[in-house]
């Protein structure tokens, strides 16, 4: 079995319940995931709270994994992205943001360092996405970034560049179609 | 092609990528995510586009977690598992033991624990692991010299009733795990936890918080036979330095 497969595996032994399997998944995955979850709130106490919630999840949805569907390392990425993400927009939606002012959101680099996302297991599609991230616009492709990252809304996004939100709902749908074309027939 | 100009028919799809993004305002994303529960044909389209953006994940370098996060993780799991169950059963059958234990990886040698989280015993568990080792697991050897690192827990639940926490105790680093399972949040109560040595005493370790398993950093070692409970206090914890509310639940790290 390869790492993917193996991975697999110990996800279904957690779906029965087994918790030496879920104490493999976490050792095998803890850094990846803390990673993800830090770049996105980027503060420790905070990310850590929600590292463990990430786990809890995973505990809980493990039956919902489907091997077939989605590669295992996406699978725990995507849940910790999301639940980083709904910590981000909670901490966003507590503050109180004066209105008229645009919060301060940094805006993702549209270049990223070569090769920065390659990665063994996904190196084909990762080169297909950067590829094809930079036949967008630099715009587009750092607004996805930053969407992608950052929790950053169209609302948000629209207030940035000074546009009004359905033009900038406009562009980003043209960016999507094309990144979709892209990717589909690359 | 004007700036608003309309959808493309395949408009459905690009709201699954939007989605993904997370580019919708909140009053969206939550009618997309019933959406996506809802409807298998824009609920693949979703997985389709997660998988698509998936590379951009690995943009993030990796970071260990702290020492103490799986302690953290299986504390609160077992206090899941306590509050599922029906504690008669809990306490007394051994089936229901569970073993939760974690072998450092090569990048965390120093943070290696061996962690063994039982609802009713202390016990350390020999140093096996969970599953055959592969080339990016540690190696027998690697793990040569790490002292194992024994949890003891406990499930405190009043004289009958369900459990209302699960406590595990790292000796070593003298910290305790609290995961609440069953006491309700309330915004001007607070559940303080004790511990009552030989002299019948309770001294406080803290107040906690309904909900979330926290870590207390104990100053110095405590009688771990000593009796935990939880009582219900005033916002900000007992006035007096004793309990003051209600007992919801006691227990032993040693003997339940």
């Amino acid at each position: 079995m390869n790492a993917r497969e193996e991975l697999s595996s110990l996800l279904h032994d957690v779906a029965t319940g087994n918790s030496e399997a879920m104490a493999e998944v976490y050792r095998r995955t803890q850094a990846k995931l803390f990673g993800i979850v830090l770049r996105i709130l980027n503060e420790h106490s905070e990310a850590e709270d929600v590292l463990q919630k990430v786990y809890i999840t995973v505990w809980d949805r493990a039956g919902q994994f489907d091997s077939a569907k989605a590669s295992p390392i996406t699978w725990l990425g995507t849940i910790a992205r999301n639940r980083a993400l709904d910590r981000l927009r909670q901490r966003r939606s507590d503050r109180i943001v004066p209105s008229g002012s645009v919060p301060a959101v940094a805006l993702e680099s549209a270049d990223p360092s070569p090769g920065a996302l390659q990665s063994l297991e996904r190196k084909e599609e990762a080169q297909l996405l950067e590829k094809c991230l930079d036949t967008l616009d630099q715009a587009a492709g750092a607004a996805i970034r930053s969407a992608f990252w950052g929790g950053i809304s169209y609302r948000m996004l629209a207030e940035k560049v000074d546009v009004p939100l359905s033009t900038m709902k406009s562009r980003m749908r043209r960016a999507l179609a094309r990144l979709r074309d892209c990717l589909v027939h690359e | 092609m004007s700036e608003d100009a309309p959808l493309p028919l395949d408009g459905d799809d690009l709201v699954a990528a939007e989605f993904v993004l997370g580019l919708p305002d909140a009053a969206e994303m939550a009618q997309l995510a019933a959406r996506r529960a809802s409807d298998p044909a824009f609920a693949r389209a979703v997985d389709l586009w997660e998988q698509r953006f998936a590379p951009l994940l690995d943009e993030a370098a990796p970071v260990d977690a702290p020492d103490d996060m799986w302690a953290r993780i299986a504390t609160e799991l077992q206090g899941r598992r306590a509050a599922n169950s029906d504690p008669g059963d809990v306490v007394t059958s051994p089936g229901k033991l569970r073993f939760w234990r974690l072998y450092g990886s090569a990048m965390t040698a120093a943070a290696a624990v061996l962690v063994a989280a039982l609802l009713t015993e202390r016990q350390t568990i020999p140093e096996r692991p969970a599953v055959a080792p592969d080339a990016s697991a540690p190696t027998e050897s690697e793990l040569t010299g790490i002292e194992p690192v024994t949890l003891e827990s406990a499930t405190l639940a009043p004289e009958e009733g369900v459990p209302v926490a699960v406590i595990t105790y790292d000796a070593a680093n003298k910290r305790l795990f609290v995961s609440p399972v069953g006491i309700p949040a309330d915004a001007d109560t607070v559940p303080q936890l004790w511990f009552i040595p030989g002299d019948g005493v309770p001294r406080s370790l803290g107040t906690i918080e309904a909900g979330q398993t926290v870590t207390l950093q104990l100053a110095e070692d405590f009688d771990d036979a000593a009796t935990l409970a939880i009582s219900i206090e005033p916002e900000g914890g007992s006035p007096t330095g004793a309990p003051t509310g209600p007992i919801v639940g006691t227990g032993s790290l040693s003997s339940l």
